[in-house]
């Protein structure tokens, strides 16, 4: 196999991988998505300051 | 045009029917305005993923680098497509984080709060023209008559229609969940396309044995030059009115780091892969496997059409129509967006409610695809008419932007005024001048203006900007100058 055929192959794979994934964790995030909005911004961004400290990931 | 199986028509319709479906529920959900236009700021990493991937590559990227593919090879990927990457990753690292430091909306909101109404107008009305979806219309319009057999008009009014349906009732939210669907539908059926297109041309190394030996060239016979003038139409990146939308409207920046760091390595996937299927649409050309006569820009709709059997092929076309209809809806938004928040708030009704907000951004999306939909039935360029608008959107805003965002004490109202106008009125002279007294080049798909006593030297649509983003430096170091002293 050349290395352009590979370059392929895993390009392949990531696209058909990799939609895959994104599509399961945006399937599994809907709900935060569709619900109604009730929030306060300021309350937010602190909450966002406290979860980065603590290293969360937060994809 | 093909004849579509009946299990094909049922696959395109339910498709459809879904987008139609999710638009009209999302609708009930309602909202205020930061809802409608920002999705209430709650987009994480795969959301954004999925948005940002499908929105930024419409049909003009399947078919635009498909035909370099089939003409030039794999120059599409490396001289066209990559230097992209770059500006994607300094969108990540540098410009993302500095645009969420402040609340903005837009992107004529941050010229509107450094330097005042002027520069927001100047703003507001580049981002709504290279908004204009009259690339995605005239796509629907191509793929209808080719695949479907029916009038341009027609397709473009159905499909564009549908999307236009669900972006005016659903808003941001519905926007970014069609645009999950359909990030998965045109992924998928890319990826599946490739084993189907190299059994018709019996296999991967048909194709170092058949094409020439410059279609494995990586830069191709392009000049430095050229490859430098076409990297720097992906300025836009960097300024992107549907990029900067999905920015404000993240969770946080490092779900926006994230999203265009995996975003990137998904770009560089699609990119191979319709670059691989437009060399094997010429290596099948050459084996007398398809027409001969095959246009280069519906090699990769040609070929699909070929080898996909009954049933794919029904994802295959919802698989372009998705790739469309995730462009359109995304830009028509931000051209509502334009007309309600950064003109007719500021402008006619600085204390209007959220709903009015809305309901103007509704009235602006309209009016967005109906200018599309005109500009589409009467420019045949489509081309040269997105190199018109990226180059206006680049010299308007991407100085005052960034020096804006990088030097706050370089934000004085005059210096974003001159820079902002100076860049958009230069820009549309330039472009008006060399229409007028150059020619168009079927060759090169772009205009030429040939200057006879400099030898022949051309000038391209391309080169324009070299000239319109300095004269937007120089108004913006002239407002500086004239402001000095001022706090």
């Amino acid at each position: 196999m050349s290395g352009w055929e590979f370059f392929t192959w895993w390009n392949v794979g990531v696209l058909a991988l990799g939609s895959l994934i994104v599509f399961g964790l945006f399937l599994r995030q809907l709900p935060t998505l569709l619900s109604p909005r009730s929030r306060d911004p300021e309350a937010e961004r602190a909450e966002e300051g406290a979860r980065t400290s603590k290293g969360e990931d937060q994809i | 045009m093909v004849e579509l199986a009946p299990v094909d028509w049922g696959i395109v319709s339910a498709y459809l029917l879904a987008m139609v479906g999710l638009g009209l529920y999302l609708a009930r959900l309602g909202g205020d305005f930061e809802d409608f236009f920002l999705a209430g700021r709650v987009l994480t990493a795969p959301i954004l993923i999925a948005t940002l991937v499908s929105s930024y590559y419409g049909i003009d990227v399947l078919f635009g680098s498909s035909q370099l593919a089939f003409t030039d090879g794999v120059v599409s990927w490396f001289a066209y497509a990559r230097p992209a990457y770059l500006f994607f990753l300094v969108a990540a690292f540098l410009v993302a984080k500095r645009l969420r430091e402040e609340d903005f909306k837009s992107l004529p909101d941050i010229l509107g709060r450094y330097y005042g109404a002027g520069a927001r107008y100047a703003a507001a009305a580049a981002s709504f023209a290279y908004s204009v979806p009259a690339l995605s219309l005239y796509g629907f319009g191509i793929m209808g008559s080719v695949v479907l057999g029916w009038p341009p008009i027609l397709s473009m009014a159905v499909f564009g229609g549908i999307a236009l349906l669900y972006t005016v009732t659903g808003g941001f939210r519905a926007v970014v969940i069609t645009d999950s669907i359909q990030f998965l539908v045109m992924c998928l059926i890319l990826a599946l396309a490739v084993p189907y297109a190299l059994e018709l041309i019996g296999g991967f190394d048909r194709m170092p044995e058949l094409l020439p030996p410059e279609y494995f060239e990586e830069m191709g016979d392009l000049s430095l030059g050229l490859i430098l003038v076409y990297a720097s139409t992906n300025l836009v990146v960097l300024i992107e009115p549907a990029f900067y939308q999905r920015i404000f409207a993240a969770r946080s920046t490092r779900a926006v780091r994230n999203a265009l760091l995996i975003g990137i390595l998904l770009w560089g996937a699609y990119d191979w892969v319709i670059t691989v299927l437009g060399m094997a649409a010429k290596t099948a050309v050459i084996q007398g496997a398809i027409d001969p006569g095959v246009a280069a820009d519906q090699s990769l709709m040609v070929i699909m059409l070929s080898v996909l059997p009954a049933g794919v092929l029904g994802f295959f076309v919802a698989g372009v129509l998705a790739t469309e209809m995730s462009t359109l809806d995304s830009y028509c938004l931000v051209a509502g967006g334009n007309v309600a928040y950064d003109v007719y708030r500021p402008l006619v009704k600085p204390q209007a409610s959220d709903a009015e907000l809305i309901r103007m951004t509704r009235i602006g999306v309209l009016g967005s695809w109906g200018v599309g939909f005109l500009v589409a039935l009467s420019f045949d360029q489509m081309l040269g008419l997105w190199v018109f608008l990226a180059s206006i959107l680049i010299s308007t805003a991407l100085v005052p932007v960034l020096l804006g965002l990088y030097v706050p004490r370089w934000r004085r109202p005059r210096a974003g005024l001159l820079a902002s106008t100076l860049g958009l009125s230069s820009v549309i002279i330039l472009n008006a001048a060399l229409v007028g007294m150059g020619h168009y080049s079927e060759a090169e798909e772009t205009y030429v203006l040939s200057i006879g006593v400099l030898d022949g030297f051309e000038i391209w649509q391309e080169h324009v900007m070299l000239v319109s983003v300095p004269i937007s430096l120089l108004g913006f170091a002239l407002g500086l100058f004239l402001d000095r002293g001022k706090a």
